[in-house]
């Protein structure tokens, strides 16, 4: 080991124009060689995520756009209405919300005790029955949904509210788990503590000291989950169809017909309610130190 | 008072009520843990434990009007038939072309996602955090939602189309026809780059971050190049995110629907699009059979993981 510096050090001195002072005009072209694909690059990468986002949401307000045009030649709303006017979305719009809602209140009252058990209680395979549900969430999931399916078929729950409400409820274990585990363990214990000597009983205590200090967490993580279950589309259309058509499932058929106004209001009227949930759910996070993601 | 808690018989006391404490505690933690673990064997264990049961006890049977599973005894029969009879050439061929194009994903998220990592690591430069925030917007972005932004971007006569004739590209790079992106392995590749890049980017992120500057300064110090440094550092302390980003991609990739259904060609299929074709066409143990495929080679996936992170952590 000790020699490998020393070796460096010998051809870095050797090396001609590599000085601390000045740099060789080689190394200058060089360096803005280099600068030059780093921006090419990062501009190529703006486009490559960003750039079909833009196009579509300046679909949904194209009166006319044909041709080669970059924009649109005519702006227009009035694809909004004819698009809420349609049957069946506003149908739609409803399932998906309460189903969603559902969801969340169902993922909430099953993980709930079970993150605070995680995060407070030492019991024998604690930690391998965490991991289990971050490994549930890698799992292949298209494979996964048809195995789920042949067994709905037998209990007749293909093609039911209660069918979709579990499939969604898959994905939103992980949230609902982890996220409240967190929290409930990086509470300060002798704010309990003092309750507790102050003559506040256990429950007492969580509902007046535990509760309200995760509750940004929760809150959080619930909705990360009702977000998951909003936007669930491949579950759903697995268990969900002929009867139950969530807001993604009319995007398959938008796509596949590819109704390009109506398609594309569609699209930003399915990724608002998502993008300003977790908006919302991120700004609570910030506040309150609570972690997604690690970040 | 004080005295009186080292006699013999305080003592034992104290330690029946720890373990007391201790009983209760597994208790009250099984008992609590018990709805969601058995939320996950209702739905998760149990399914794909039924499916592999299935295609190892029946085999497929077609009377003309769709297949059949046919009770028997144990046997790899509806695996052999998946891999050899002439009725099954397309699902081999998802099979193959699932492979393949997970393959190609993984190249090209890891090509793009590597140096996006190290930028926002290093960079200090102030449009970092833009690019930050823009590699983790289709995290939420619905699939569905992207795939039709895919199209109205990528699909011919659609805004790229517009964009290259408009800068007179399409005649000089491409001969002045528009090089179809969309319907297309490409389209596939495409749209799954674009959702994995905030989870790859977030894991190799955290792995980077680990690495402290004034180990990557001392290289420096004693004249180690950016080469280097990336091999002999960077590269070997990251190798476990990595790894991790890696293996999700694999497994998402290779169990998704959205993208190949949506962006991907009529065929040959990817395995999501051919178990979804086979269950609605009357062809669920065939679509079992697929999906205990994917299941296992996710699981030998998995296993490799454990295997290398065991191996770095005795070196």
């Amino acid at each position: 080991m000790a020699e490998i510096p020393a070796r460096l050090s010998a051809e870095r001195t050797s090396q001609p124009g590599r000085t601390w002072t000045g740099r060789s005009g080689g190394q200058i072209a060089m360096h803005a060689v280099l600068t030059a694909c780093k921006w090419l690059a990062l501009v190529a990468l703006a486009i490559f995520v960003l750039g079909p986002l833009i196009v579509m949401a300046i679909w949904a307000f194209a009166g006319q756009w044909t041709g080669n045009s970059l924009l649109p030649q005519q702006w227009s709303f009035k694809w909004w209405p004819d698009v809420f006017n349609q049957t069946g979305i506003a149908d739609s719009i409803r399932l998906s919300l309460e189903t969603a809602t559902v969801v969340m209140l169902c993922s909430t009252v099953l993980c709930l005790p079970a993150a605070y058990a995680f995060a407070r209680f030492r019991f024998a395979g604690r930690q391998p029955l965490l991991l289990a549900f971050l490994a549930a969430n890698a799992f292949p999931k298209f494979g996964l949904y048809v195995t789920i399916l042949t067994i709905f078929y037998q209990i007749h729950f293909n093609d039911t509210v209660q069918g979709i409400v579990l499939i969604q409820m898959i994905e939103t274990l992980v949230f609902m788990i982890w996220i409240p585990a967190t929290a409930f363990q990086n509470i300060d214990r002798s704010l309990e503590e003092a309750a507790l000597d102050a003559g506040c009983s256990r429950f007492g205590t969580f509902m007046r000291i535990t509760l309200p200090l995760a509750a940004p967490a929760i809150a959080v993580a619930m909705l990360l989950s009702f977000v998951a279950a909003l936007d669930e589309s491949q579950g759903t259309l697995i268990v969900g169809l002929p009867d139950n058509v969530t807001m993604p499932l009319i995007m398959y058929n938008a796509v596949n017909s590819y109704a390009q106004p109506e398609g594309a209001v569609f699209a930003l009227m399915l990724s608002i309610p998502s993008l300003l949930l977790l908006g919302l759910a991120q700004y609570v996070a910030r506040g309150r130190g609570v972690r997604i993601l690690g970040a | 008072m004080i005295t009186s808690a080292s006699t013999g018989q305080d003592v034992a006391a104290a330690r029946r009520r720890r373990r007391y404490a201790g009983l209760r505690a597994h208790a009250a933690g099984y008992s609590l843990v018990a709805p969601p673990v058995l939320f996950l064997v209702l739905l998760i264990v149990f399914p794909s434990l039924k499916a592999v049961w299935d295609t190892l006890t029946s085999r497929p049977f077609d009377t003309g009007h769709g297949i059949v599973a046919v009770p028997g005894t144990f046997s790899l029969g509806t695996y052999r038939q998946l891999f050899t009879d002439p009725a099954y050439k397309l699902d081999r061929k998802a099979i193959v072309y699932t492979l393949q194009v997970t393959a190609i994903t993984l190249v090209a998220l890891f090509a793009l996602c590597y140096p996006l990592a190290m930028y926002l690591r290093f960079s200090r430069d102030r449009l970092a955090g833009f690019f930050r925030t823009l590699s983790l917007i289709p995290l939420f972005i619905p699939t569905i939602v992207s795939a039709y932004a895919f199209i109205s971007f990528y699909q011919e006569g659609n805004f790229l189309d517009a964009l290259l004739q408009q800068a007179h590209l399409e005649a000089t790079l491409f001969g002045g026809k528009y090089p179809q992106l969309i319907d297309n392995t490409t389209g596939i590749v495409l749209g799954q780059v674009w959702n994995n890049i905030p989870i790859t980017v977030l894991l190799l992120g955290a792995g980077l971050g680990e690495i402290d500057n004034a180990l990557i300064e001392s290289a420096r110090d004693v004249g180690a190049g950016y080469p280097r440094v990336f091999r002999s550092i960077l590269f070997p302390l990251t190798l476990r995110q990595a790894l991790i980003a890696l293996i999700l991609a694999f497994i998402g990739v290779m169990g998704s629907y959205n993208i190949p259904a949506l962006l991907g060609p009529t065929l040959p299929q990817m395995l999501g699009p051919a178990m979804n074709d086979n269950i609605n066409n009357q062809r669920t143990l065939i679509a079992q059979a697929e999906a205990v495929l994917t299941f296992a080679v996710a699981a030998m996936v998995g296993v490799l993981y454990v295997l290398a992170v065991a191996r770095s952590r005795r070196r």
